[in-house]
């Protein structure tokens, strides 16, 4: 699914934030992204869905070296890629049913299915009275969960989560975690990167920890997938 | 739905309008100017296409006697020769008329030693060798000019090109202005609206799907703008038109009109400012989004 080697991560002609990083992705495997701020956990995340290219080394995806990927090929390789940014990303002026609709639309799905598609999903994390409210008129929890649900309503193959449960109650966060490993089930890769210490303990999947601009693995304690796993 | 891109409040969609406007305004006078000019010139062809002037100088230019009877002369031969359906000798009236617009009302105009001037109508599809009639009028009538107009004409034609081709390097001037000022704009708005571009692209849109969306915001605040400009136009040609006509009595013009494919013409500027717009959008965005990943 997928696969580093020795890759390193610098913005513009800066210094490189994350070196040599080397590991793999199962399909079908769950991992926490933990680390403290400033660890290079959004960096690491950014490489995972094509926002940013490696300095060194190289990246494979879905069994496609990234960097020799045309850049027509793209777009359908992030359709396969469901993000959860930490700041949301939402579009302001996009209703929540539009917002979560927008993987759909530009991926050419017909308006009919969309509008089923996207009301059912919405009403699932909890936002049914909310599917025409713009993302400035809602609460930060609100506006997660919407970004979370358009994430996830392409059915990616690798879900990628920015903090995600970081502007939400216990409650509701153990709800998304529930979400998250519901996707996990269906064959969805799952990467949270999280600082949430207890939520990953309660979870106890595999980490990928990243630390001095280095990643460590840590095993969880349970698989969290009924298949078998294996991580570098 | 909604435009995934918020560009209608963007600054450039004020400003593309009056942009496209101004530009349509000045493209369609241009060419509705060239077009009237073409028209003027086809009029003036078509008056005197079949016709011939036989000119009978005056004065001591000649030095041959008087020239009522070298006219009558020249006449009598012009009767006889074959191809040659009428020939009548222009009145005297008719001759200060036709000058008195260059000298002014009133001017001593019957004192000028104006030529003679004898209108030939050729007979339909007749072929009269010209230099031999000329030759002969010429041996009739002493100082007798046979002018087809073939000269004049051939000028006519070329001024007329040039007005055509300098108002179609206008029009494109006008049209890459466009281009330039719509490519701006969208620049700008990719740079307004870069973070949501980037959310687009991450979620696996494709250039032509994020570019699609500036161009139709263009096109249509180009086609808006284009119709007012070209209402404008219109309302200006309407009275310069009249204006014309106003004068048309003491100048020897023809009436100056646009005949339906020409109004077809200057009315689809504004489309062609809107497909320009669209155009350049597209290749705009297509080009700075080739530069991100």
């Amino acid at each position: 699914m997928v696969r580093f080697e020795d890759v390193a991560a610098r913005y513009g002609h800066g210094p490189e934030v994350l070196s040599g990083l080397s590991f793999e992705l199962a399909p079908g495997s769950f991992h926490f992204l933990t680390g403290s701020s400033g660890a290079g956990k959004s960096t690491l995340l950014r490489l995972l869905y094509l926002a940013l290219r490696p300095a060194r080394g190289s990246i494979h995806l879905f069994d496609r070296d990234v960097a020799a990927i045309p850049r027509g090929d793209l777009p359908a390789l992030r359709r396969r890629i469901g993000v959860v940014f930490q700041d949301f990303r939402l579009i302001d002026h996009l209703s929540a049913l539009d917002n979560v609709a927008l993987p759909l639309r530009v991926a050419g799905a017909r308006e009919g299915q969309i509008r089923d598609h996207v009301a059912e999903l919405l009403a699932w994390v909890g936002l049914a009275d909310h599917i025409r409210d713009l993302p400035p008129t809602l609460s930060g929890g609100q506006q997660q969960r919407i970004a979370i649900a358009r994430a996830v309503i392409g059915r990616p193959s690798l879900l990628l989560a920015d903090e995600p449960t970081g502007n939400v109650d216990d409650k509701i966060a153990v709800r998304l975690m529930y979400l998250f490993e519901e996707l996990n089930r269906m064959g969805t890769t799952v990467v949270i990167a999280t600082h949430n210490d207890a939520l990953v303990a309660r979870f106890a999947h595999p980490q990928l920890h990243l630390e001095g601009g280095r990643l460590y693995h840590v095993p969880g304690r349970r698989p969290a997938a009924p298949r078998s796993r294996r991580h570098g | 739905m909604a435009s995934d891109l918020p560009l209608a409040g963007d600054p450039s969609a004020r400003f593309l309008p009056w942009a496209a406007g101004a530009m349509v305004f000045l493209a369609a006078l241009v060419l509705a100017g060239a077009l009237l000019a073409e028209s003027v010139a086809t009029r003036w062809q078509s008056d005197l296409s079949g016709t011939l002037t036989v000119e009978i100088p005056v004065g001591s230019a000649t030095g041959d006697g008087d020239a009522e009877a070298r006219a009558a002369e020249a006449l009598a031969l012009l009767r006889r020769s074959p191809g040659i359906a009428d020939a009548v000798l222009v009145p005297r009236a008719r001759l200060e008329r036709l000058v008195e617009p260059w000298l002014g009302i009133g001017a001593h105009v019957a004192e000028l030693p104006l030529p003679l001037l004898i209108e030939v109508r050729l007979a339909r599809d007749a072929a009269v060798d010209l230099a031999e009639l000329g030759t002969r009028l010429a041996e009739a009538a002493t100082g007798a000019k046979l002018d087809d107009h073939a000269l004049w004409l051939a000028g006519v034609a070329s001024a007329v090109q040039a007005v055509e081709a300098v108002a179609l390097a206008v029009v494109a001037l006008i049209a890459g202005l466009a281009a330039v000022a719509v490519g701006f704009a969208v620049r700008t708005g990719l740079a307004i609206h870069r973070d949501v571009v980037e959310v687009l692209h991450l979620i696996g849109a494709r250039d032509s799907y994020i570019a699609r969306q500036f161009a139709r915001h263009a096109f249509l605040a180009a086609l808006k703008g284009g119709v007012i400009g070209l209402s404008a136009a219109i309302g200006l040609l309407a009275l310069l038109l009249h204006g014309h006509e106003a004068i048309g009595g003491t100048l020897p013009l023809p009436a100056a009109h646009l005949g339906p494919i020409a109004l077809g013409a200057v009315a689809s500027v504004p489309v062609a400012a809107a497909v320009v717009a669209l155009l350049a959008a597209l290749a705009t965005v297509h080009g700075q989004l080739k530069r991100m990943m």
